[in-house]
């Protein structure tokens, strides 16, 4: 363990070094860029009829010197893109900073802190909401699965049902739990497909400005989009699968531990338990699986926590939620305050060390304990 | 109880037996090559095969209704089964005294007789304590772990009550000494005077064959020997005879001469070895005092004996350069290789040269996902995979003509005894001068044992020497002259046996 | 053949199409790509329309070679790492802080600093043509994905190396190189390791998309400086296609509308539905073939 901390301490450390670096080698120095052609940019920028800034008007001035100064198309065409460099190089200087936000005074520091703690917490909240849905959805599955029949087979009993069904009131029956189980099927579709949809394609369908506060929408949107809860759902359920395919739940079954997984309290599961949060399931053969799982799956919670991060730092960019930790990390990487954005994106690195920390150590106390260590 | 057991998956059949005999109030010991469906049989008869992925009828009647029926039920609630393999068979997050009292075994208080008569060499402390750890790989040891298992069946026996279960022991003494399996074997032929029991113990074995022919008359009536054998996918269960394996063992002699003092060693490996801060001594007898160093002439077999875990395979890698140790020296060809050798002296003068391993667990020796022709690609060989060099090579070890079709064979269809032979000719077909052999006999059914040992003793007879480790004590102490045996001890036991 | 027998032999064939999921995902996503295009191509105007068809085939075709250089990337890492664990042990706990340190760098950051160097690099001009621009963006992605599949051969290698496997092909002389790149990755882990390049062409489809609706969203308040390939998540961030995706929102207030979707606000929802439907499909392909081979 002390392996661990000292590696993840000195690559805070290494990064935290190269950025200073990188800020002492291009902080302070403004890029000027060198025209070749000023004086007569400036002297095309002071006749009244010409906007070099519309790309119709260059067009003109770049054919009319063409038609008038034949054989000197290579100095045009430079002259040309130098143009289009200052011009755009004066509007961006045009759209100014915003009051404070290029320097890196004290207010700056705290407004910055202030954002990072609120990221934070936001991102602690998601983390265990989505683990939390993570284990039951797919403890749900899994359970699920392993009930005797499957929805095709329920399906196709029913269409015999209904072919061998005589009257009308038969008939209708089967027919409509055959549509109930279709509808079912998609609106599980439809679910599907928001829950894959990044966050910013359901965020822009309900509104375009997201300035206000909005926690509770960040909270919301980190949870069910960006494909986070299937995809982490779905390797849950695959490691349920394949450590229920081990020796010692054979053994366990062998013992007379329950092994039915129906819906029933004394014989199955009882329902309720899969929605606690913290589960057991005592003298059942699922207990020894869920139980190696949940162990297991801590080293797939590091890749689950980083992902998250991903999102829900798409989520603050991507709907412009002013107030937060990476709509200052755009805006600064659009101004080219370097500085700022050296210490935004250390600060995330930073949250993301802590929480690999975290489960380092989470994952070392349970070693310690299975490994016969006192 | 007649069993008619067809089993297939999609891809091929794994089990068609139309006979297969489970005798109520019968211990019958099941014999044969390993990964020739035994423990299919035995999973399907007591309702634990994945009814999903397979598809199986028992009695003409389909897996899911024989799960239902009573008989199973049955089975199921009064009997137990031992799996094969112990470490897998633990749960690594609960200690084994939790294990141990789980189910419908939760009862503790026949756990002190049980756990005693099992662990005889273990005072109460020490015993407690081994129950309160958790199972890892190398601790406890695999005997231990297997006991543990023995001792939950021996429970579970303990409620019976006077009526009759079905119980299934596949493979309960692979990681035993024979002293513990004798225990267990003892144990066992004990419970069946307090009750009938239907015991099906799969083993391969043969040894234990002698053992259970010293019990009493009494029980013998009880005993029943049967051995599975297979061809073309079709298993067929037979009575097995055990006067021809003893006659055979009587025949079996040791190939080469007594050494004669005059020849030099081929290898000398000096007696102290230090690994794993643990101290090992060669000896020439079984107590350890008369200490020697192990040495292999050409045209020999030599026979290394240990306790379970000493770590006999431990000290075959270090031969082979596998294993870095703290301490210890050998000679080959006039040049000393000890602890300080780097490895590219075994890759550049020895692996494949001059020594070879055949591996305990074909399984994992053999890349499972690969055709049998594929075995001998890479090899430094120097008439390439010419596909009739390699059938005149493979017709060595398997008994018929090879055909075309079955270099092509998956590598992961053949049975257990297929793949250990295949797993030794890789070995042979480069004919280095030493060979060490890790349980070569494991999975093997009597035939092809007989047939491996004729192929030895004609190798040994053109000058190639063996290093043998074998738990299959009787047939090897036979094959090998009584001077060529060494025996391996911890410095600890010796010191503790004067 | 008799007829029923003809019947029986496609009713079984269809039914082992249905079962490999992963072919059956596939062939709805081009169908589903198809129709899409097809309605496209009736409903919605030219010049969008091209548009539509370049953003697809630049964010697929950076996708497939995203896949090309991780996968090459993973390969290189693992033999160097496996070269530094025999020889030079201290430089190998050197190559893991690295990858480490790349590791905990959460994807999207470090493709958006990526980003901003290669826009530096193409205003000064290093980089030029539209190709060298799109493998850029490639290796980019790649840079950042391609840990996923080192971890998978490591794990493998360590497995096998655990296990007797490695020791009884030593002993009988076949080399390291070999076992490593023959034996264990090419024999036995192709399985393994396409599942999880299928699983890195939707994580790339994913960033991709993101990256560039970040960085067009961001800048649409001002100008872009540089043009970079346009691609399905610069369509998304245009103001005609959000307006289209607002829309949806809207529609669901106001059923009456609905009708109106398809045909009035084409571009922008065709560029959304393709982005998750193409995810989603991703994820069930992966899946189906991960549950095909038992992996």
């Amino acid at each position: 363990m002390r392996h661990k901390i000292i590696e993840h301490l000195s690559s805070i450390l290494f990064i935290g070094l190269i950025f200073l670096l990188i800020q002492a080698l291009w902080g302070p120095a403004k890029k000027t860029v060198s025209y070749q052609y000023l004086n007569e940019i400036k002297a095309f920028m002071l006749l009244d009829f010409l906007d070099l800034s519309n790309p119709e008007d260059r067009l003109l001035l770049h054919e009319t010197l063409n038609y008038y100064y034949p054989g000197e198309h290579q100095r045009h065409d430079s002259l040309m893109t130098e143009i289009a460099a200052y011009v755009k190089e004066l509007m961006l200087a045009d759209t100014g900073p915003h009051g404070g936000a290029s320097e890196l005074n004290f207010d700056k520091l705290l407004s910055l802190s202030e954002m990072l703690v609120k990221f934070i917490l936001i991102y602690v909240l998601v983390l265990l909401l989505t683990s939390y849905g993570v284990e039951t959805f797919a403890v749900y599955r899994f359970i699920r699965l392993q009930q005797p029949g499957s929805l095709f087979e329920k399906l196709r009993t029913t269409w015999q049902k209904l072919n061998h069904a005589t009257g009308l009131r038969e008939r209708s029956r089967f027919a409509l739990i055959i549509l109930r189980k279709i509808l079912r099927g998609l609106i599980k579709g439809m679910v599907m497909l928001i829950l894959f949809a990044p966050a910013y394609v359901i965020a822009y369908s309900f509104k375009t400005r997201f300035d206000t506060d909005s926690v509770i929408l960040m909270v919301l949107l980190g949870v069910i989009s960006n494909g986070l809860l299937i995809t982490y759902t779905q390797k849950y359920f695959t490691f349920l699968v394949s450590e229920s395919r081990k020796g010692y739940v054979q053994t366990a079954r062998v013992k007379n531990l329950k092994h039915d997984y129906r819906f029933s309290a004394e014989k199955g599961i009882r329902l309720s338990t899969i929605f606690k949060i913290r589960k057991t399931f005592p003298g059942h053969v699922f207990g020894h699986i869920y139980q190696n799982v949940r162990f297991q799956y801590l080293h797939t919670l590091k890749e689950q926590a980083s992902f998250l991060i991903t999102g829900l730092i798409i989520i603050e960019m991507a709907l412009n939620i002013q107030g937060h930790l990476c709509y200052e990390l755009m805006q600064n990487i659009l101004y080219k305050n370097l500085a700022i954005v050296l210490l935004i994106v250390f600060g995330i690195f930073v949250v993301v060390k802590l929480t690999e920390m975290t489960i380092d150590y989470l994952v070392f106390s349970q070693q310690q304990k299975i490994d016969n260590k006192p | 109880m007649i069993y008619d057991i067809q089993i297939k998956t999609d891809q091929r059949t794994l089990v068609d037996i139309e006979d297969f005999e489970l005798n109520p109030g019968k211990l019958t010991l099941l014999l044969g090559e390993s990964g020739i469906g035994k423990t299919l049989i035995s999973r399907a008869i007591f309702g634990l095969l994945p009814d999903a992925e397979m598809s199986i009828t028992i009695n003409k009647r389909s897996y899911a209704e024989y799960l239902a029926s009573d008989e199973c039920h049955e089975i199921q609630s009064r009997g137990f089964f031992v799996f094969q393999e112990p470490s897998s068979h633990l749960n690594p997050l609960m200690t084994l005294s939790e294990q141990l009292n789980e189910g419908v075994i939760e009862d503790a208080s026949s756990n002190r007789k049980i756990l005693k008569d099992l662990f005889p060499a273990l005072s109460e402390s020490d015993l407690y304590h081994l129950l309160g750890i958790y199972p890892k790989p190398y601790r406890p040891s695999g005997g231990e772990k297997q006991r543990i298992l023995i001792a939950m069946a021996f429970k579970k026996m303990a409620l019976l009550r006077g009526s009759d279960a079905v119980f299934i022991f596949d493979e309960p003494t692979g990681n035993l000494d024979n002293v513990y399996r004798n225990i267990f074997l003892r144990m066992l032929i004990a419970a069946y005077k307090s009750v009938p029991l239907t015991t099906l113990l799969i083993t391969h074995d043969y040894s234990m064959i002698s053992e259970l022919l010293a019990t009493p008359s009494g029980a013998m009536k009880q005993i029943e020997f049967k051995e599975l054998r297979i061809s073309d996918n079709h298993q067929k269960q037979v009575a097995f005879s055990t006067e021809s394996y003893l006659n055979w063992l009587k025949s079996l002699n040791p190939a080469s001469p007594s050494i004669q003092s005059s020849r030099e060693p081929v290898l000398m490996l000096q007696p102290e070895i230090e690994v794993f801060n643990r101290k090992l001594i060669i000896s020439s007898d079984i107590k350890g005092r008369d200490v020697s160093p192990l040495e292999i002439f050409a045209g020999d077999a030599v026979y290394l004996k240990a306790a379970s875990g000493v770590g006999k395979t431990t000290v075959a890698k270090i031969i082979m350069g596998l294993q870095p140790a703290e301490r210890f020296s050998m000679i080959l060809d006039n040049r000393t290789h000890d602890e300080s050798t780097p490895g590219s002296v075994w890759r550049r003068n020895i692996w494949a040269k001059r020594m070879s391993m055949v591996f305990q667990h074909a399984d994992e020796a053999l890349n499972l996902n690969g055709k049998v022709k594929d075995i001998f690609r890479g090899l430094p060989l120097s008439q390439r995979s010419d596909p009739d060099f390699l059938k005149r090579t493979l017709a060595t070890v398997f008994d018929r003509h090879i055909a075309a079709t079955f270099l092509e064979m998956p590598v992961a269809f053949l049975s257990g005894g297929q793949k250990q032979r295949l797993n030794l000719i890789r070995a042979l077909i480069l004919e280095p001068d030493i060979l060490i052999l890790d349980e070569p006999f494991n999975g093997l059914d009597f035939n092809t044992m007989q047939r491996i040992l004729n192929l030895l003793q004609e190798l040994q007879k053109k000058g190639k020497s063996f290093l043998i480790i074998s738990h299959n004590e009787e047939i090897i102490d036979r094959f090998v002259s009584s001077e060529r045996i060494y025996y391996l001890h911890r410095q600890t036991d010796i010191k503790g046996e004067t | 053949m008799k007829s029923y027998q003809i019947t029986e032999s496609i009713e079984k064939a269809v039914r082992d199409f249905i079962v490999c999921r992963d072919w059956l995902w596939f062939t709805i996503w081009l169908l589903g790509i198809l129709i899409i295009w097809i309605w496209n191509l009736i409903f919605l105007n030219a010049p969008a329309l091209r548009q539509i068809e370049n953003g697809f085939i630049n964010t697929i075709v950076i996708a497939i070679m995203v896949i090309v250089f991780a996968a090459g990337l993973s390969w290189g890492t693992t033999l160097l790492d496996d070269f530094l664990h025999r020889r030079f042990a201290r430089l190998q706990i050197g190559l893991t802080f690295l990858i480490n340190l790349i590791r905990s760098v959460p994807q999207i950051v470090g493709t958006l600093l990526g980003y901003v160097l290669l826009t530096i690099l193409m205003q000064n001009r290093i980089v030029t043509s539209e190709a060298a621009i799109l493998i850029s963006m490639a290796l980019v992605i790649a840079f950042f994905l391609f840990l996923e599949i080192f971890d998978l051969l490591r794990e493998r290698i360590t497995h096998f190396r655990r296990l007797d496997f490695y020791d009884a092909m030593l002993v009988c002389g076949i080399s390291e190189q070999y076992i490593i790149n023959r034996e264990i990755i090419l024999r036995s882990s192709p399985m393994h390791i396409i599942n999880k390049l299928i699983g890195i062409f939707g994580a790339a489809i994913f960033l991709l998309c993101s990256v560039d609706f970040i960085i067009s969203v961001g800048l649409s308040t001002q100008i872009s400086p540089v043009d970079l390939p346009v691609t399905l998540g610069s369509l998304l961030a245009k103001i005609d296609s959000k307006q289209d995706i607002l829309a949806i929102g809207h529609a669901l207030t106001h059923w009456n509308y609905f009708p109106n979707l398809p045909f009035e606000h084409l571009q922008g929802i065709t560029v959304a539905i393709l982005i998750v439907f193409t995810l989603l499909c991703i994820y069930q392909i992966a899946n189906g073939y991960g549950r095909r081979h038992h992996l």
